[in-house]
């Protein structure tokens, strides 16, 4: 008689969320992480001159790092008053 | 054999939890930690990582009253003290409540459930079942014991009037040498445990091992010099001696410890080690050797018993003081089919995640405890999370994928500021 497979759990899945800049932006999301007491939320900083560098970046690095079997989340935070000014 | 451990309302354990022995079934896996007992594919070792405080020693602390009340439930039954009711207190749910504690384990091809459950003044329930057909073969509620009259007969009714409310029926059941009884309580006997706090009892053990049992003194002596401690040989001597006699024993001690004339066991053991030139150099084990190699020691003739006899050995925080490579070597003796010949079962708790590899455990025989929001112990295994396989185990839990992990916001700051 074999083990009785219980409830099956899930791997928990991480919450990436990169910034291109230094500032204070990011900063709320380590906050954030603090409140919920998880070290699934990881903010990262890769700092460069446009949201597009970035997004160029976090696709190469998705590709290596990430397996889509995690259902791990990638997100990528822009400040827009910054991006009007650099666009326009 | 041991085939699973329940746990429930004990210390930070509210819900039940069970700390299972018995293989999945997943062909995948390797099959050399697995063996078969009565048709029950049963697992070599057991290893249980955790957060500190999130409940794996009190599993084995579960264990050790278990043990403690069926093997002295007798003897104790005339001291005024309260029963080792240790209720979870952070719920009115548990609070007063009785203790549970169960094992299911094969003796002689059949298996058996035994279990009891305890308050601080009394046993409230006590059970005996045979697995096949699923017989009871006795039960207990307060002092009033029903028995099985085909399948127990050794459940006399003298034996039951004699039964305290603070003793276990079995334990006095074994002290009738009833067979059965007997046979369990043997069982349970041979199954020891070693605590992480508290080593001094081994070291004692296996002293005396090495004194006086040369087959495991052989043993352990090729395992020291084996393990690379840089040690040669070791020797070990006990004479009684007069206690004012004893020089790092301060007078005053001696003045309020022992009578005059009084003599006690002065013991000596030498671990050599090579000098340059060849020449063997004695260390005095008690204050020139590691912790290492004391802690190693101490464990030695335990686990080398346990090998030598088949039985079931706890050992609560395997890693205290010893390299992951000691560990790795330890669990994989027990995993072997040809160093473990007899199927002994190792269970133990660790922060060594270098065992985290399929090489060393399967996915069943890694279990993790956490605390729950309410400050409750839960158990689960790494065959209960749908994890892929091929990935780098100890990696994914250092991520806290498998949750079990403490969280310290200082730490994860200076990962994130640097």
């Amino acid at each position: 008689m074999f083990r009785s497979k219980k409830q099956l759990l899930r791997v928990c899945p991480k919450i990436f969320i990169w910034s291109h800049t230094k500032k204070a932006e990011i900063e709320y999301f380590q906050d954030f992480k603090h409140c919920l007491r998880t070290p699934l939320i990881q903010p990262e900083k890769y700092i460069c001159g446009t949201p597009q560098e970035l997004i160029r970046y976090i696709i190469q690095w998705k590709k290596k790092e990430i397996d889509e079997k995690d259902k791990d989340q990638v997100w990528c935070i822009f400040d827009v008053d910054d991006l009007a000014k650099q666009i326009f | 054999m041991l085939i699973n451990f329940k746990v429930k309302n004990f210390r930070s354990i509210k819900d039940e939890v069970c700390l299972d022995l018995l293989a999945t079934h997943d062909e995948t896996m390797q099959l050399e930690s697995v063996f078969e007992e009565s048709e029950n594919p049963l697992l070599k070792s057991i290893a249980i990582y955790g957060a500190n405080a999130s409940g794996k020693s009190n599993i084995f602390k579960a264990f050790a009253v278990f043990r403690m009340m069926i093997l002295e439930s007798l003897i104790r039954s005339n001291l005024a003290n309260d029963l080792p009711n240790e209720y979870f207190k952070l719920s009115s749910e548990t609070e007063n409540k009785p203790s549970f504690f169960e094992m299911t384990f094969i003796i002689n091809d059949e298996v058996y459930i035994y279990g009891f459950e305890i308050n601080r003044k009394k046993v409230c329930k006590e059970w005996l079942k045979k697995e096949k057909g699923n017989v009871n073969l006795f039960c207990r509620d307060n002092l009033e014991i029903k028995s099985n009259k085909n399948y127990f007969k050794e459940a006399s009714s003298i034996l039951k009037k004699q039964t305290s409310e603070r003793v276990l029926f079995l334990s006095v059941l074994a002290s009738n040498n009833k067979p059965l009884s007997k046979k369990i309580v043997e069982f349970i006997n041979k199954m020891n445990y070693i605590s992480g706090a508290e080593r001094g009892g081994t070291l004692d053990f296996s002293f005396n091992q090495f004194l006086n049992n040369p087959d495991i003194a052989l043993k352990m002596k090729e395992f020291i010099i084996r393990a690379d401690f840089g040690i040669v040989d070791i020797k070990a001597s006990e004479k009684m001696t007069l206690a004012k006699d004893i020089q790092h024993i301060p007078d005053k001690f001696k003045e309020l410890f022992f009578k005059e004339g009084s003599k006690i066991a002065e013991r000596n053991l030498w671990f050599f080690h090579k000098k340059e030139n060849g020449e063997s150099v004695p260390f005095n084990f008690f204050n020139e050797e590691s912790e290492g190699t004391q802690q190693m020691f101490a464990l030695l003739a335990p686990i080398i018993d346990t090998l030598d006899n088949g039985k079931i050995l706890f050992i609560d925080k395997i890693d205290a003081s010893l390299h992951p490579i000691i560990c790795q070597y330890i669990v994989s003796i027990f995993n072997s089919r040809q160093k473990n010949s007899k199927n002994a079962q190792l269970i133990f708790t660790t922060h060594d995640i270098s065992l985290l590899k399929e090489e060393f455990l399967r996915r069943d025989q890694i279990y993790f405890t956490e605390k729950n929001s309410d400050g409750a112990t839960k158990l689960f295994s790494l065959s209960d999370i749908s994890e892929r396989k091929g990935v780098d185990f100890a990696k994914r839990y250092l991520e806290g994928r498998y949750d079990a992990l403490p969280y310290i916001a200082d730490f994860e700051d200076l990962k994130f500021f640097k």
